[in-house]
């Protein structure tokens, strides 16, 4: 019981681990679209 | 912008290259694998393509603007007229051409015995003979075939062209007829060139050749503000949702506030982290996208407050501890995997038949639907263990309770409820009809839309005094309420210049700064809006089969589907109410209104389920009754913390942002109210009308 639970955490800690790997640097990681900003001035 | 050039082209042929021209760059985009994508016709012959997030620029421009004109033409194997064209007269019907592997001259019939319209598939392959270099392989049509297997049988022993967009790529000789229908083109590529070549054969030439006239990135000021406010206004809906969590169910919310940052964070992952799953794409977050993480974030609430409540259902039943939290999650467990499945195919229809920015919620809703059911389920769960195993967690978990059991009797007033859902519904379209083309925005019905900063407030009288003076009366201008400094005039045709020229004639001591310009064609328009409709109508097929294969009886499914379509209609008749146009960002919002009903309305029916398992004495009118009561602190709970988000983005969102929050307003609330009083009577009401036959 105890012994799964710990893998359970683990399991957890490695999901974080690769999330945040993967989340940051921020800006480098996701971009900003264009249609965040409702597809502005790129018509100018 | 593109440019095409489409002076070699004659009548009809020129007025139609434009429109032919924008599909075949969506086909090739679409399978570029580029998501978030905008391509519209402008004017006659321009093409604006935009690509958020690309990277390598040169190969994005290289696969949309290659003609890729495929030909197959023969070489002359007479030496004197290849002498003759050398020495600068090139015999008539030939032209003379070098070839690109080791550039020898080389003379060509000029009408080419086949083209590129002929093939019906490119892929690429290492060729085995030449060093496993990469080449295309083609394959004909029929025709193509035939007419194939016939030139090569007419000129065994001579030479037979390959030239792409007027470059010679190769001119193997022909030893024997081809009936097969099928070619190679080698040629000095790279694996990356090999690939781009196959997919532009394959989507097919454009009509023409085009170039590009204008590239450019987003305007800063405006777009800087846009971010801005967006995330200010998704900080501030997630700290009260997390404050509320952590108030109400006290350490189950902490619990549970774990789990939803967890989930933010694992969506961002997973966005990140795309471009390593499928390369080529990359995350690119964006408006829908936002839509599609505040979608999943409402329904990973929704898993935590439904197993919270079940937690508490179970520990009033006198279960212990651990028991109460075993049977909780078991309980909660259907009523999660269902709504998040099904919305999950709806994530998944949308992604076949979207386009560019529902493609984007697709995706974002996918990654935080998956990522909801294993940060509700598996890492709550855990959590809870470690609580028990460490003795934190004993005998009791308190947890405040606003909303007392309840014992209204819904199913009986249902007709009142349906009366006042057909006013609401068929005002709301009586308005749309009326409005006509006008209720859309510049996305579906084309137009232009110009938007300008002026240093002072302006008097909207004046603006359209001096538009008037131009004949442009009957433009539409909008002045925000928090910046009216800012000025927004839309017009059917490209008058941008004239109107700049105009304003700044009028008001000389303004500085009048063009913040942005949008304009779309009509044809654009109708395709994206075509698109969408498909979109929306292969989802209800998806929601429709999987609710009544769950809950093994089409009439779930059916009240089910209606209940959606009442939300996405109530929320069209107020944003066509309120004169707010209907544009991408609209669909992107009926379709976040369209997964969160089906969700809140399937919790019920699993409840139904369950308590008709249960209670077989009850009749359904009475399991039905019990049901909504058991579940209606949840439903209330749940769309008030949903309602938060929505809120803090109507409030901080910005101009961007409000039309979107507002429709999301207008159908999460129709989507609580439609769940109780509408979905759950017409279950009963469908029934009986199925055991009366």
């Amino acid at each position: 019981m105890q012994r799964k639970l710990i893998y359970k955490v683990l399991f957890i800690l490695l999901v974080t681990g690769v999330s945040l790997y993967f989340t940051f640097p921020l800006d480098k990681r996701i971009n900003l679209g264009l249609d965040f900003t409702g597809r502005d001035a790129s018509f100018a | 912008m593109l440019k095409i050039d489409t002076s070699h082209l004659s009548g009809e042929a020129k007025l139609d290259a434009g429109d032919r021209a924008v599909e075949v760059i969506r086909n090739r985009i679409d399978q570029f694998g580029v998501r978030e994508t905008s391509i519209q016709k402008q004017g006659e012959d321009e093409i604006v393509v935009q690509l958020p997030g690309v990277t390598d620029r040169e190969r994005a421009l290289d696969i949309i603007g290659k003609t890729a004109m495929l030909e197959f033409k023969l070489v002359s194997s007479d030496p004197e007229k290849l002498k003759e064209a050398l020495s600068g007269s090139v015999p008539k019907g030939f032209e003379l051409k070098y070839t690109q592997e080791d550039n020898a001259p080389i003379l060509l019939e000029e009408s080419a015995v086949l083209t590129g319209d002929a093939l019906t598939n490119a892929e690429m392959h290492f060729s085995a003979s030449d060093f496993n270099e990469p080449s295309v392989s083609l394959k004909f049509n029929a025709a193509g075939a035939k007419k194939f297997a016939e030139v090569t049988a007419a000129n065994v022993g001579k030479r037979l062209a390959i030239v792409l967009d007027g470059k010679v790529q190769s001119a193997p000789n022909i030893r024997e007829a081809i009936p097969s229908g099928e070619a190679v083109i080698t040629g000095r590529f790279t694996t990356e060139q090999a690939q781009d070549l196959s997919l532009v054969l394959r989507v097919g030439a454009l009509p023409a050749p085009m170039h590009v006239e204008e590239e450019r990135t987003v305007g800063p000021l405006l777009g800087q503000d846009s971010i801005q406010k967006g995330i200010k206004a998704t900080i501030i809906g997630a700290g009260l949702v997390l404050i509320f969590m952590a108030l109400y169910y006290l350490l189950a919310g902490l619990v549970s506030n774990v789990a939803l940052a967890m989930n933010l964070l694992i969506i961002l992952g997973g966005l990140g982290a795309l471009p390593l799953l499928f390369p080529g794409v990359s995350a690119t977050l964006t408006l829908p996208g936002i839509a599609g993480i505040v979608l999943s974030l409402g329904m990973a609430v929704d898993a935590n407050v439904l197993i919270n409540e079940r937690i508490r259902e179970e520990l009033a039943l006198g279960r212990n501890m651990r028991n109460a939290i075993t049977n909780g999650y078991s309980r909660a467990f259907t009523a999660i995997f269902d709504s998040n499945l099904t919305t999950l195919i709806a994530a998944f229809l949308l992604f076949q038949f979207g386009t560019g920015p529902i493609r984007g919620f697709a995706v974002t809703l996918t990654i935080g639907l998956i990522s909801s059911m294993f940060t509700a389920i598996f890492v709550t769960r855990t959590i809870f263990e470690l609580l028990l195993n460490s003795g934190i967690i004993k005998t009791s978990l308190p947890m405040l309770k606003i909303i007392k059991d309840t014992k209204f009797d819904f199913i009986s007033k249902r007709r009142i409820f349906y009366a006042i859902s057909v006013i609401l519904i068929v005002t709301g379209l009586v308005f749309y009809v009326k409005k006509g083309q006008s209720a859309y925005g510049i996305d579906f019905a084309g137009g232009q839309l110009q938007e300008y900063s002026f240093k002072e407030v302006v008097e909207i009288d004046k603006v359209r005094l001096a538009l008037k003076d131009m004949g442009l009366g009957d433009a539409s201008i909008q002045q925000f309420k928090d910046n009216p400094k800012a000025i927004l005039i839309r017009t059917d045709e490209d008058k941008n210049d004239a109107i700049t020229d105009k304003l700044k004639k009028t008001f000389p001591e303004s500085d009048i700064q063009i913040l942005r310009v949008e304009r779309v064609g009509p044809i654009a328009g109708k395709h994206l809006k075509e698109k969408a409709i498909h979109a929306l109508i292969w989802v209800l097929i998806g929601i429709l089969i999987y609710v009544a294969f769950r809950f093994k009886h089409f009439n779930f499914a059916v009240a089910g589907v209606v209940a959606l379509l009442h939300d996405v209609l109530v929320a069209l008749g107020f944003l066509v109410f309120t004169s707010r146009p209907i544009d991408l960002l609209s669909i992107t919002a009926f379709l976040t209104i369209a997964g969160y009903s089906i969700n809140d309305t399937i919790v019920i029916y699993d409840r139904v389920r369950e308590n008709l398992a249960l209670n077989r004495k009850l009749s359904l009118y009475e399991v039905i009754n019990l049901s909504v009561n058991q579940t209606l602190g949840r439903t209330i709970l749940t769309s008030g913390i949903t309602l938060l988000v929505v809120i803090a983005l109507l409030i901080y969102g910005g101009d961007v942002l409000n039309n979107f929050a507002f429709t999301l307003l207008v159908g999460f609330i129709s989507g609580v109210y439609s769940t109780v009083f509408i979905a759950s009577p017409l279950v009963l009401a469908l029934s009986r009308k199925a055991s009366r036959r």
